[in-house]
């Protein structure tokens, strides 16, 4: 599973980086890496199967506080 | 700059609106006075819609973001971009995720939901990075198709109605009933705070009081109607389902050979929550460049839509939650982004406004001339 | 260039991926489940019982059904056991009818029904069905009379039930429907008739329920009054008994509206009845051309149905059931008053008021004016 996601996240990066690279848009290839990088660490955790905690969870716990007490 | 003209804004409208209320029905429940909801809901939500056509029509040509740096400045304006970016991916990811669970149930049962919602993100992607052109463009061809199914498979089913199931009218009394008119107002009228993130793009200048109203209320037409039906056909047991219309649509029997027909309905169930998500995914890359300063935000179009279909994936652990959440917390989730924020942006629009008010005298008058 | 060389793979994964075949189930792999019928088990829960339509392959495709019974702890474990007997998964997406024996009826209906409403793969428009006097197994072991299996026939006699209106053909959506709001449920009843060496199923009258608790049974007469009230009369045959005659009339159109008034403590329910129907057949000479004879035969036509109606309804009170749904249409023209006698309703049920009004119109005689001196 996770060589799958590594895979497809590099032909994806060739896809993406190497126009932005070339055409010198720092700014653009700065935030899109950030991006990636937030996405990349979802899918690989997700083709682990981790429990990542939804963050849903801290908003119900405030709105549950805050109207039903 | 790309524009879109009325029509198309509209088209836009009215599916965004429909994307997956119809799939999931409304929220909180209040069984067959749910269409008096409906209708509250509608009314409470016309001020709102004119207030947000105000804004945007204070600042013609101008997405959310940048009307939210202008009245606030740089820091405070950012803080209101964030929010929005953020209920905008987070709106888009609902969409999604109901989306995906509805397939999930209905037919690819064993398929990992996933799967499903990565190839319906594929082409939300797409759609988003070519731009709101485009998707006004689809909307124009869909939204026909959409109304034309949803009409057909209404008059189909109207040998499996029970008009009694209507009755009695207000059972659940009135401040239930009321409360459930602001679930309704929540999920989906005032989701179209989003709109102010594509209706820069408006063609026709002031046009956005019509594209609103207009909008919001053949959406909402469309939505009592099926709620309508909803009731007539599955009468006491409409909420038990997680997805009323589709059930209710597969009881169309005429004889022998016109049945099991509510694979049909999935289709505008498809094309719905499509233009849904990538409205807004389109505005949330757009708030993303805004806040560093990208000149175009559609580099940043796949990773956001990978991004959101992951949040969509880790956002509930099963349906129930995913139903929990629609019935019982969203509304109160929604007040900042549909009520406080807007009002609030409102407000010191209006003031600014006043304030300011001899360029703006000055467009006026140009205004009146051009329309001489 | 570069985009070709990005787009090769891209399309060879989506050639790969895009075959929507993660989980395809092709037909001779599947076992598929046209009926089931369900008892207590001996050694466990419940025993299931399904007739499976077996496809195999060959030179020409070949249909046939087979019998298996299995037991298990909950419904659908009994469903997914049967894989250990026969060998393949069971699709349940055409099952057409469920038979449930009386002891399971007895105890709580809902217990085995909801399986069937919360699994996405059977459908709500399955037919239920009560086994009266014998098991819900040997339903499904009996001889075969017109077509393939038993449940399809099972099943079309009750789709054809609407020319009979002797059982009430009630659909699993029907059921739920009915279990949510005030109405007790009537469900169709299957008997085994054994003649010479055979034993064959056949479908007539209601089991009447007490909420979700089989109550009693109704005949098929008692039946078709109750359709009667229910305004679900499609067709059917009224006879009417006119000394020495017998007069066979034949339902076209019945139209049944109820009405319900409440007056402080006291409520009402006024059926009106109005049925056209055709002579079809009489047992010996009626001068129809004597219109005061035509009159009398509707009015006692009128009367008989009259007096079948207030028996069924007598039934029911006696078995403390609201099958015609009164207490539905009181909820719905009155939703306070109902909020008052809803908890007592059984007893209430018993003291309504009901008036009955009917209306027999004799629209022709079919094929014949003169009948046989």
């Amino acid at each position: 599973m996770c060589i799958i996601v590594i895979l497809s996240y590099v032909v994806l990066g060739i896809y993406e980086f190497v126009p932005l690279y070339k055409e010198k848009r720092w700014k653009e290839f700065y935030v899109n890496l950030g991006l990636s990088l937030i996405s990349f660490t979802l899918a690989f955790l997700i083709s682990f199967n981790v429990k990542i905690p939804s963050p849903l969870k801290p908003i119900e716990l405030i709105i549950y506080s805050l109207f039903m007490k | 700059m790309v524009k879109i003209t009325d029509k198309e804004a509209i088209c836009i409208a009215v599916l965004f609106l429909l994307g997956s209320n119809i799939v999931i029905g409304s929220g909180l429940d209040v069984k067959n006075d749910n269409w008096i909801a409906g209708i509250l809901g509608l009314i409470y939500f016309i001020p709102f819609a004119l207030i947000y056509a105000r804004i945007q029509v204070l600042h013609e040509g101008r997405d959310l973001p940048e009307i939210a740096e202008l009245l606030f400045g740089k820091v405070f304006g950012a803080v209101i971009i964030a929010i929005y970016t953020w209920y905008s991916l987070h709106v888009g990811a609902l969409v999604l995720r109901n989306f995906g669970e509805f397939v999930k149930i209905t037919s690819l049962t064993e398929t990992p939901l996933i799967v499903i919602m990565l190839s319906f993100s594929i082409i939300i992607i797409v759609a988003a990075r070519l731009g709101i052109e485009v998707i006004g463009r689809i909307s124009t061809y869909a939204l026909p198709v959409v109304i034309l199914i949803l009409i057909l498979m209404e008059v189909l089913s109207i040998s499996q109605m029970n008009f009694n199931y209507i009755k009695p009218y207000f059972a659940h009394g009135l401040p239930k009933i009321a409360r459930a008119g602001f679930s309704a107002f929540t999920f989906p009228f005032g989701e179209s705070v989003i709109f102010l993130g594509i209706f820069y793009s408006l063609k026709k200048r002031g046009s956005a009081y019509k594209v609103f109203l207009t909008g919001v209320i053949t959406a909402s037409i469309v939505l009592i109607t099926l709620t309508l039906v909803n009731t007539f056909i599955l009468g006491p047991v409409k909420d038990d389902f997680y997805f009323p219309s589709y059930s209710s649509f597969s009881r169309i029997q005429l004889g022998n050979f016109l049945q099991r027909m509510e694979g049909t309905i999935s289709v505008s169930y498809a094309i719905t929550c499509f233009i849904k998500a990538s409205v807004c995914l389109f505005v949330t890359c757009k708030g993303i460049s805004y806040i560093f300063k990208l000149t175009d935000y559609r580099f940043i179009t796949i990773q956001t839509g990978l991004v959101m279909t992951y949040l969509a994936f880790i956002l509930y652990e099963n349906t129930v939650e995913m139903e929990n959440w629609v019935l019982n917390i969203y509304d109160y989730y929604a007040i900042p982004f549909q009520v406080i924020i807007p009002l609030f942006i409102w407000v010191w629009a209006e003031i600014k406004n006043r304030i300011s008010k001899n360029p703006k005298e000055k467009t006026a008058n140009y205004q009146s001339e051009e329309t001489q | 260039m570069r985009r070709k060389l990005i787009l090769f793979p891209a399309l060879v994964f989506i050639l790969f991926t895009l075959t929507s075949c993660w989980n395809y189930r092709e037909v001779n792999e599947m076992a598929i489940v046209i009926g089931a019928a369900l008892d207590k088990g001996l050694t466990n829960n419940y025993m299931l019982t399904v007739e499976l339509l077996d496809v195999s392959d060959g030179k020409e495709t070949q249909v046939s059904t087979k019998v298996l019974s299995i037991e298990g702890e909950t419904v659908f474990d009994a469903v997914r056991k049967l894989i250990s007997i026969g060998g393949k998964r069971g699709y349940w997406g055409h099952i057409r009818v469920l038979v449930i024996s009386e002891e399971i009826a007895g105890e709580n209906i809902t217990q085995v029904i909801r399986f069937f409403r919360q699994d996405a793969e059977a459908r709500s428009d399955l037919y239920i069905i009560i086994a009266k006097g014998c098991s819900a197994k040997e339903i499904l072991h009996a001889n075969k009379t017109i077509g393939r299996d038993i449940s399809t026939s099972l099943a079309q006699s009750l789709e054809n039930s609407q020319f009979l209106s002797e059982s009430p053909p009630t659909t699993l959506y029907i059921l739920s429907q009915e279990l949510k709001s005030e109405i007790s449920p009537t469900l169709p009843v299957v008997t085994l008739l054994t003649s010479e060496d055979k034993t064959i199923p056949i479908i007539s009258g209601a089991a009447v329920f007490q909420k979700t608790k089989l109550a009693g049974y109704l005949n098929g007469d008692e039946t078709k009054a109750m359709l009667f009230i229910k305004n679900e009369i499609k067709g059917g045959v009224m006879v009417t008994k006119k000394d020495p005659a017998l007069i066979s009339l034949e339902i076209l159109r019945n139209n049944t509206k109820i009405k319900t008034q409440t007056d402080g403590d006291r409520i009402t329910v006024d059926i009106t009845v109005e049925t056209k129907a055709a002579i079809d057949e009489v047992t010996c000479n009626v001068e129809f051309s004597n219109l005061v004879i035509f009159d009398d035969i509707q009015s006692l036509s009128e009367a008989q149905l009259k007096d079948k109606l207030e028996n069924v309804i007598d039934k029911a009170r006696n078995l403390r059931a609201d099958i015609f749904g009164f207490g539905q249409k009181i909820y719905e023209n009155d939703p306070k008053k109902w909020d008052e006698i809803k908890d007592n309703y059984e007893e209430e049920f018993t003291n309504i008021k009901v008036n009955i009004a009917v209306k027999v119109e004799i629209v022709n005689t079919s094929f014949i004016y003169k009948q046989f001196e």
